[in-house]
C-alpha cells in the first residue's frame, strides 16, 4: 500500500510514493538517499537512526513515515561542515568506525540548543540513548564540550546567523534543495 | 541531495585522496558502507534458517513462496547438488557448506535464500518456505560433548573435540610438591555477540564469468581465494572489495555470508544483495563460551611454583576461527609470569550453537578472566598487595614464559606501574565523583589486571606504493579500515618512509583486483604487519626511482642525491622530479612493492620458533562501587597502559586504549548470550546491553608506552587493538571481590551475581585459609574436581 507522502527534510519539500507504515529511517536512507541516518537496531535502543524531529531526537527506525508529514525533518546532511558540534567532533577526534557518529551529532546540537553548557551529567543524560560500540564515549565527551565552547565564540563574535538545525521552517516556506 | 537514481551503481569510493576531507565525512555521515552499496538491477536476499538445533534435513518446500510477489529465485541445497558444490566446504577448518545439505546443526542455519525484487519481499517470501527436518538429539554444552554416547556434531569426525591444543614445561609433580599454598579455581565465561553496528552485508555479481564482491569483511584477500577455491575460479576471476567497516570486533573475520550471497548471485544471474537482520547477527557469528579450571602453587616468598589450566571451549557448529582461539587462550591463560613448570590443555569442542568467531580479545579474554582472578586471590590469601605480588612475579625482558621460550621484549612491569599511576592521578583529579554513601550501602575497592596476548605468527602482508605522475602516491594494501583509522596509519609510515608530505599520499582501499595480499586485518596486527610491509615498499620505491633516474641522466645511483621532491646528480647538480620520473615511466606511474612476513624466532636454547613475533601487553587499573543494596557494580575511575613500542598516530592509539577499556566493560557486566534449547536467548539489542556513555567513568586515563629512540635498534609499532581489554573484566572482577568480600566466577559480574556472592557471605580471599579444600572462596571452587 503506497501513498504519496510530502515530507519537509532539511528544509527542502520532498514527496515519496510509499506505504505510510514503513519506518522514516528506510525512507530517508534508502529512498532519499540520506546515507547518515543508519540502520542498526531497529528496535529504538541505538540511536545510529536518529533524526531531529521539529529539533528533538528521535529514532527514526520507529517512527512511522506516515507520522512525519507536516514536522521539520533534520539530518546530519542538514548541517553545515562548519557547524560546531560537527567541527569539534572532528577535531577532538571523536569517531572510529563512525556508523553511530551522525546521531551523536544530532543529539548533540539538541542538547547544545536547550543548554549551552552542559554539565558532564547532563551530556550523558543527553547522550545514553546513543550506541558507540566502538568506545569513543570519551572522545564524545571532549568533543561535546568543545562544541559547547565553539558555539559560545560564535555567539560572542555576534554570529547570528542561525545554523540549519535551529532553523524553524516559516509558514509557506517551501525551501530549497539541498 | 534529496532523490536519487535508484538504478545507479553506487558501490562507495575507492580510495581516500584526502584524509582530513575523509574525518569530515565520517563525523558528517557521508562515507558509504556495505549497507550502502547498490548495483543496476540488484535483487534482494533473505534467509531461510533451520528451526532447530540438530537434525536431517529432507528438503525445503518452496510451493508457495515461489508464487510470492516480486520472488526471482529460492535457492538451496538442492541447487547446490545440482552445480556440482554438494561436498565444497569453506570455514577453519574447510567444514562449512555454503548452504546447509542434508542436515542442520544449529538454530539459524541458512538452509535456503529468497531472491527477490525487493528486501521486503525477499522477507515475505522467506517466511512461507517451509524447512523439513527430522531432528534429533543435540548437543547444547561442551561437556556434554565430550561423553562418549555424545552425538556427533559434524559428519565424518570421530568425536567432537575440533581441537586440542596441550602445552608442558618444567616437571609439575616436583614443583607441585614445593608449593607451600596450592589455589584451585574454576571460572566461566558465556557466549557474547560482536554486535557491529552495521550488521554484516554482503553484495555479489557475476559478469562474464567474473565474480565482483562488496563485503563486510576484515579478510578480503582470504576471503578471495576461498570464494575462488569454492567455485573453481581463477584467483583473478574474483574481486573482493571491502568499504570502511560500520564496526567488526573481530565479528567480521573469516567468510560468511560470502559463498552464499555469490551462490544465489549466479544461480538468479542477478547481482544479490543480503544485509543481516539484527537477529541474524546473533546466530552469524558469537564470542566462543569457555569453562577455565586453573590450579597455581607458590612457594613461601609468593613466587609461582607452578601454574596449570584446562579450558573447554564451545566451538558452535562449524570452525571459524575456533582453532586460533583455543590456542590463543591457552598460551594467555597462565599469564605473564615467571612460571618453572607448567600445563596446559585447551580443548575445544563442536556444539550445536551458532559458530563462535573471533572477539576483540581472541580468546584471551576468556583466559584472563581466569588467570587474572586467580592471581588476585592467590595474593590476597597470602596478605600481599596484588600489584606487589604482580610485580614480583611478572617477567622482564629476556626471561622465559611459561612455555620456556624467552620474551625479547617485555614490559608488563612498565603497564602495571603507569596504570596504578593513572588511577592514582584520576583519584586526585576526581573532584566531581559523588562521596560515598554513608550508609554502608557503596563498597568501594580498586582493582588491576595484566593482559598478554599473541599476534598471528607467521602471517603475511603486502603494500604497494605507487608514484603517480601528478606526484600523488597510492598506498594500496588489503588493510580494511574498521575504524582504527588504519587508513591513516599506513598514509603515515608510507609518508614518513618516502619522505614526503602526508597529503601526498592516496588510500587504495581493500579491493583484491588492486590491492595486494593482507593476511587478516585482526590479531591487532595491522599497524605492525601492514605498517612494515608498507616500510618495505617504499624502500623499493625509492630504489626503482633512484635507477630510472639514474639511467635517465646517465649517472650511478651512487652519485644521486635526494632533495625533497628530487633526485639531483651531485656532481652536475642536474636533477630530476619524481613526478618526471613517474611520468616518463610505462603506465605513468613507478611501483614499489614491499613484503612482511612476521616469521618466528627461533629459541637461542630450544631451536624452537616462538608462540608468538611479539606479544600485545597491558594493564588495566579500576576503582569500582558495588551497591549493595541493588548489586550494581560501576567502575569509577579506569587506567590503562599498553605498550606500543612506537606511535604512529597518538589519537588513533588514545581511541584505541580507551575504547579497549570501554569495549571491556560490555562482556564484564552485561554481556551473556546463552542457546537454552539451542536458540539464542537474545535476539535484539533491546535484550542484549551494550554499554553506553553513562557506564563510562569520567575519569578514564590510559597511556600508549614507547620506547625512547635509539638509533641503531629499531622499534616495533605495536598495533593497539587488544592490548587491554582481556585485563578488563578481571581488574573489576577483582575490585569486586576486594570490595564485598566474595568473588563472582561467572561473566557477567550482574547484579544477581553479586547479590548473590553478598548472600553467601563467605569470607572472601583472605578469610578461611584459601587453600585448596579449605574454607572460604577455595572452598566454593573445591566443587570443580579439583582442577588437573
Amino acid at each position: 500500500m503506497s501513498d504519496a507522502i510530502r515530507l519537509r527534510v532539511n528544509g527542502a519539500s520532498v514527496s515519496v510514493e510509499v506505504d505510510p507504515l514503513r519506518p522514516l529511517q528506510e525512507i530517508v536512507h534508502d529512498e532519499l538517499d540520506l546515507s547518515s541516518v543508519r540502520a542498526a537496531c531497529g528496535v529504538g535502543t541505538c540511536g545510529a537512526c536518529t533524526v531531529l524531529l521539529d529539533g528533538e531526537p528521535a529514532r527514526s527506525c520507529l517512527v512511522p513515515v506516515g507520522l512525519a508529514v507536516g514536522r521539520d525533518i533534520r539530518t546530519s546532511e542538514g548541517l553545515r561542515d562548519d557547524d560546531p558540534v560537527r567541527v569539534a567532533f572532528v577535531s577532538e577526534h571523536a569517531y572510529q568506525c563512525g556508523y553511530c557518529i551522525p546521531g551523536f551529532v544530532l543529539a548533540t546540537s539538541s542538547l547544545l540548543e536547550r543548554t549551552p553548557a552542559p554539565e558532564p551529567v547532563e551530556i550523558d543524560a543527553a547522550l545514553v540513548g546513543n550506541v558507540c560500540r566502538c568506545g569513543s564515549y570519551a572522545a564524545i565527551r571532549r568533543a561535546v564540550g568543545l562544541a559547547a565552547r565553539l558555539r559560545d565564540e560564535r555567539l560572542e563574535a555576534g554570529d547570528a546567523e542561525p545554523s540549519a538545525r535551529t532553523r524553524r521552517p516559516n509558514p509557506g516556506d517551501a525551501g530549497e534543495p539541498e | 541531495m534529496i532523490g536519487r537514481e535508484p538504478s545507479v551503481a553506487n558501490p562507495g569510493s575507492a580510495e581516500v585522496a584526502d584524509l582530513a576531507a575523509e574525518a569530515r565525512d565520517r563525523v558528517a555521515g557521508r562515507i558509504r558502507y556495505a549497507i550502502d552499496t547498490a548495483l543496476p538491477s540488484m535483487a534482494w536476499a533473505a534467509l531461510v534458517r533451520s528451526p532447530v538445533p540438530a537434525g536431517r534435513l529432507r528438503g525445503v518446500d518452496v510451493r508457495s513462496a515461489s508464487a510470492a510477489d516480486g520472488v526471482v529465485a529460492i535457492v538451496s541445497g538442492e541447487d547446490l547438488a545440482r552445480e556440482g558444490l554438494a561436498a565444497a566446504r569453506f570455514g577453519g577448518l574447510s567444514d562449512q557448506p555454503i548452504l546447509a545439505i542434508d542436515r542442520v546443526s544449529y538454530v539459524g542455519e541458512p538452509v535456503a535464500v529468497v531472491v527477490a525484487e525487493s528486501r521486503s519481499a525477499a522477507t515475505a517470501a522467506a517466511a512461507q518456505v517451509r524447512v523439513n527436518v527430522d531432528p534429533s538429539a543435540p548437543v547444547l554444552e561442551p561437556d556434554a560433548a565430550l561423553r562418549a554416547n555424545a552425538p556427533v556434531v559434524r559428519e565424518g569426525r570421530a568425536d567432537n573435540v575440533l581441537s586440542r591444543w596441550t602445552r608442558r614445561n618444567g616437571d609439575l609433580a616436583a614443583a607441585r610438591s614445593r608449593a607451600v599454598r596450592t589455589f584451585r579455581d574454576r571460572f566461566s565465561n558465556p557466549a557474547a555477540q560482536q554486535a557491529s553496528l552495521e550488521p554484516h552485508v554482503c553484495l555479489a555479481s557475476w559478469d562474464d564469468g567474473r565474480l565482483r564482491v562488496w563485503s563486510t569483511s576484515q579478510n578480503p584477500s582470504r576471503v578471495a581465494a576461498e570464494l575462488a577455491t569454492l567455485f573453481g575460479l581463477e584467483p583473478s576471476a574474483v574481486e573482493v572489495r571491502v568499504p570502511p567497516l560500520g564496526g567488526a570486533y573481530g565479528g567480521k573475520n573469516q567468510a560468511k555470508l560470502e559463498p552464499l550471497v555469490a551462490f544465489a548471485s549466479r544461480v538468479s544471474g542477478r547481482p544479490v544483495k543480503l544485509v543481516n537482520r539484527r537477529a541474524d547477527e546473533f546466530v552469524t557469528v558469537t564470542k566462543h563460551p569457555a569453562v577455565v579450571t586453573i590450579e597455581s602453587g607458590v612457594d613461601e616468598d609468593g613466587r609461582f611454583t607452578h601454574r596449570s589450566a584446562e579450558i573447554l571451549w564451545s566451538a558452535g557448529a562449524y570452525a571459524l576461527s575456533s582453532v586460533p582461539v583455543a590456542r590463543a587462550g591457552g598460551l594467555a591463560v597462565l599469564g605473564p609470569y615467571r612460571i618453572p613448570a607448567a600445563a596446559v590443555e585447551s580443548v575445544m569442542v563442536y556444539t550445536n550453537h551458532p559458530p563462535g568467531g573471533s572477539f576483540r580479545g581472541l580468546g584471551v579474554s576468556q583466559a584472563a578472566w581466569a588467570g587474572e582472578q586467580q592471581v588476585d586471590r592467590i595474593a590476597r590469601t597470602l596478605g600481599i598487595d596484588p600489584v606487589s605480588f604482580r610485580r614480583a612475579n611478572l617477567l622482564a625482558s629476556g626471561e622465559r614464559l611459561w612455555t620456556g621460550e624467552r620474551v625479547a621484549d617485555a614490559h608488563w612491569l612498565e603497564c602495571l606501574d603507569a596504570a596504578v599511576e593513572q588511577l592514582d592521578g584520576a583519584r586526585r583529579r576526581d573532584a566531581v565523583a559523588p562521596p560515598a554513601r554513608r550508609d554502608g550501602t557503596l563498597r568501594q575497592a580498586t582493582g588491576v589486571a595484566v593482559a598478554m596476548k599473541h599476534t598471528i605468527t607467521p602471517a603475511r602482508s603486502e603494500a604497494i606504493l605507487a608514484l603517480r605522475a601528478d606526484g600523488r602516491v597510492e598506498v594500496r594494501t588489503s588493510a580494511v579500515d574498521m575504524g582504527q583509522g588504519v587508513e591513516v596509519v599506513v598514509a603515515r609510515v608510507a609518508a614518513d618512509a618516502l619522505e614526503l608530505p602526508l597529503e601526498r599520499m592516496i588510500v587504495v582501499r581493500p579491493d583484491t583486483s588492486r590491492t595486494p595480499f593482507d593476511m587478516t586485518t585482526s590479531s591487532s596486527r595491522a599497524t605492525f604487519a601492514v605498517g612494515n610491509a608498507v616500510e618495505a615498499a617504499a624502500a623499493d620505491l625509492v630504489d626503482r626511482l633512484a635507477e630510472a633516474v639514474s639511467v635517465s641522466l646517465g649517472v650511478p645511483p651512487d652519485r644521486l642525491d635526494r632533495d625533497g621532491d628530487r633526485f639531483v646528480d651531485r656532481d652536475s647538480r642536474r636533477g630530476i622530479g619524481l613526478a618526471a620520473v613517474a611520468a616518463a615511466a610505462p603506465g605513468g606511474e613507478i611501483l614499489g612493492r614491499g613484503t612482511f612476513v612476521n616469521e618466528p624466532e627461533r629459541d637461542v636454547d630450544t631451536g624452537e620458533p616462538v608462540s608468538s613475533s611479539h606479544w600485545h601487553q597491558g594493564a588495566v587499573a579500576v576503582d569500582v562501587a558495588v551497591d549493595v543494596g541493588t548489586g550494581v557494580v560501576r567502575v569509577e575511575r579506569a587506567a590503562g597502559a599498553a605498550w606500543a613500542g612506537r606511535v604512529v598516530n597518538p589519537p588513533g592509539a588514545r581511541l584505541q586504549n580507551e575504547g579497549n577499556v570501554i569495549f571491556g566493560l560490555g562482556p564484564s557486566l552485561f554481556e551473556s548470550l546463552e542457546f537454552p534449547d539451542g536458540a539464542p536467548d537474545v535476539t535484539d539489542l533491546l535484550d542484549y546491553r551494550l554499554p553506553t556513555i553513562a557506564d563510562v567513568p569520567v575519569e578514564l586515563a590510559t597511556r600508549a608506552l614507547e620506547a625512547p629512540p635509539t638509533a641503531d635498534v629499531p622499534v616495533e609499532r605495536h598495533g593497539l587493538g587488544e592490548s587491554l581489554i582481556p585485563a578488563v573484566a578481571p581488574a573489576i572482577g577483582n575490585a569486586v571481590a576486594a570490595a564485598i568480600g566474595g568473588r563472582i566466577r561467572d561473566l557477567p559480574i550482574s547484579p544477581e551475581r553479586v547479590l548473590a556472592a553478598l548472600d553467601a557471605g563467605d569470607g572472601g580471599d583472605a578469610g578461611g585459609g584459601g587453600d585448596a579444600g579449605g574454607g572460604g572462596e577455595a572452598g566454593a571452587a573445591g566443587d570443580t574436581g579439583g582442577g588437573r
